[in-house]
């Protein structure tokens, strides 16, 4: 059974931090595509483990590729580029 | 781990505050948090108090289960009653009360009702009881719909006809303009939600720069996330500019994901109206299934009481939900109000203001107090 619950933490990976209904919320967790599966599915691994998640909603998803995922269904792929990480470095 | 410590840097969150300081000079600033997401981690982490103390964060109507009004719970738990059905809905909406009771209740006296992660994974109850009818609880705003629409789409593919939706999704833009031109409101500027942002995009919230002219920064989760957009904010309120910014770039863009959009716009279209609670009736603000979908529409199936309730009469949800009171302001917040025993649905859901405030917020509850004390001490002496 999948788990509903994953902690607020921005986009929600950690166990041990306080409950919050992941779809309720505006959560999104990252997850990262372990392998494609049939018609816009993939199998994804979590904090939670691996599940099955749909992929149909974002284009060109490869392997090894993180994902934001929202009630099974991934929305969005994680950049690595981030501008905010050099605003944060300016005020070090 | 990535993505997460790097952005709970405790030095960083010191010289960002400071920044805050600096940029906006003492001056009052109030900034709307329109996401529950965001109330949660502002409690979470006490970010209120390491804010300078003239900025204040005001929560508003972004948590879902706390919009909700009650008749439309009422209506979930009628169906749910309806013999040979099987309900599934989202954890959170299992202790929401309904005028009577909530769903757990009816569940414990029988009512086959189920808590699911993904509306694809109702639909997999129903393919697994094709002699049933199977009805999904949907709600949410627009980071939810997406999967909702998807699962729609793939119950007429696969021609799953047991399958049903009860469709309660909500959208965030009109309730912000709702709120917007409410004259009560009194707001310096928002931060707007990362992940409504990542699946509309940007360019709706452009509006409230130009034409109410607050600025408007989307924001991510993590606490310096949150500091960063409250800096933005402050910036733009410093250099007298108004715009929208993006300080979740590592997940949104300036469209958002136009393929979810388009899955949203081909299965579901606006209501006329909806009811929310704490903001009334507002015109498209919410979706219901197309009429090409009309197979899975669980209110066209079935008959739903579709009754006006009104809240608990102690419950100032709407003043809550509004940012015109704080939780604590409420008479019966922490005593005959608990997340334990909620009587409103801000106190359901860990997103809602009241549960964040109860959970987390006693030490801000102390300084608030402490500063309405103040004035009066000193005009005493
Ligand atoms: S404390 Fe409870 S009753 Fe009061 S506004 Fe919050 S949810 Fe409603």
């Amino acid at each position: 059974m999948s788990p509903w619950y994953v902690p607020i933490v921005s986009m929600g990976q950690q166990r041990g931090d306080d409950p919050i209904c992941v779809t309720c919320a505006d959560v999104a967790e990252i997850m990262t595509i372990e392998a494609m599966g049939v018609e816009g599915e993939a199998y994804a691994r979590s904090g939670f483990g691996v599940r099955q998640i749909d992929i149909s909603l974002v284009a060109d998803v490869v392997v090894g590729q993180q994902v934001l995922v929202h009630g099974g269904v991934a929305l969005g792929l994680l950049s690595p580029k981030d501008p905010t990480r050099f605003m944060m470095e300016e005020q070090r | 781990m990535k993505y997460m410590d790097e952005y709970r840097d405790r030095d960083l969150v010191a010289r960002v505050c400071d920044e805050i300081d600096r940029v906006s000079k003492g001056q009052p600033v109030k900034i709307m948090e329109v996401c529950g997401g965001h109330t949660h981690v502002i409690f979470k982490y006490g970010l209120e108090d390491v804010l300078p103390p003239n900025i204040e964060m005001v929560h508003g109507p972004g948590c879902p289960v706390c919009v909700l009004p009650m008749g439309r719970i009422d209506d979930a738990m009628a169906l749910a009653q309806t013999p040979g059905v099987i309900f599934t809905t989202f954890a959170d909406m299992m202790r929401v009360p309904g005028s009577q009771q909530s769903l757990i209740d009816i569940k414990a006296q029988g009512a086959d009702v189920r808590f699911v992660y993904s509306p694809l994974d109702a639909l997999k109850i129903a393919q697994q009881n094709s002699e049933r009818q199977v009805i999904f609880f949907a709600i949410g705003f627009d980071t939810t719909t997406p999967s909702t629409a998807v699962t729609i789409a793939r119950a007429q593919a696969l021609g799953v006809h047991n399958f049903k939706v009860f469709t309660n999704h909500v959208m965030l833009i009109p309730a912000l303009q709702a709120l917007l031109d409410s004259p009560e409101l009194d707001i310096s500027g928002f931060l707007a939600p990362g992940h409504v942002s990542m699946v509309i995009g940007m360019n709706p919230y452009r509006f409230i720069a130009q034409t109410y002219e607050k600025p408007v920064v989307v924001a991510g989760f993590e606490p310096l996330d949150v500091l960063q957009s409250v800096l933005m904010v402050v910036r733009q309120l410093s250099q007298d500019i108004r715009q929208v910014e993006n300080q979740y770039s590592r997940v949104v863009s300036p469209e958002g994901n136009m393929l979810a959009q388009q899955m949203i716009a081909k299965t579901m279209e606006p209501r006329e109206e909806f009811e929310w609670r704490g903001l009334g009736t507002i015109p498209h603000s919410a979706l219901r299934l197309r009429p090409e979908y009309a197979a899975f529409d669980a209110e066209a199936h079935f008959a739903i009481p579709g009754r006006h309730v009104p809240d608990h009469p102690a419950c100032q949800c709407g003043s809550v939900l509004r940012g015109r009171i704080k939780p604590w302001e409420c008479g019966v917040f922490g005593t005959a109000c608990t997340p334990e025993k909620p009587i409103g649905t801000c106190m359901v859901s860990a997103e809602g203001a009241c549960a964040a405030y109860y959970n987390y917020g006693r030490y801000s509850m102390a300084r608030e107090r402490e500063q309405l004390v103040h004035p009066l001490v000193k005009g005493d002496e």
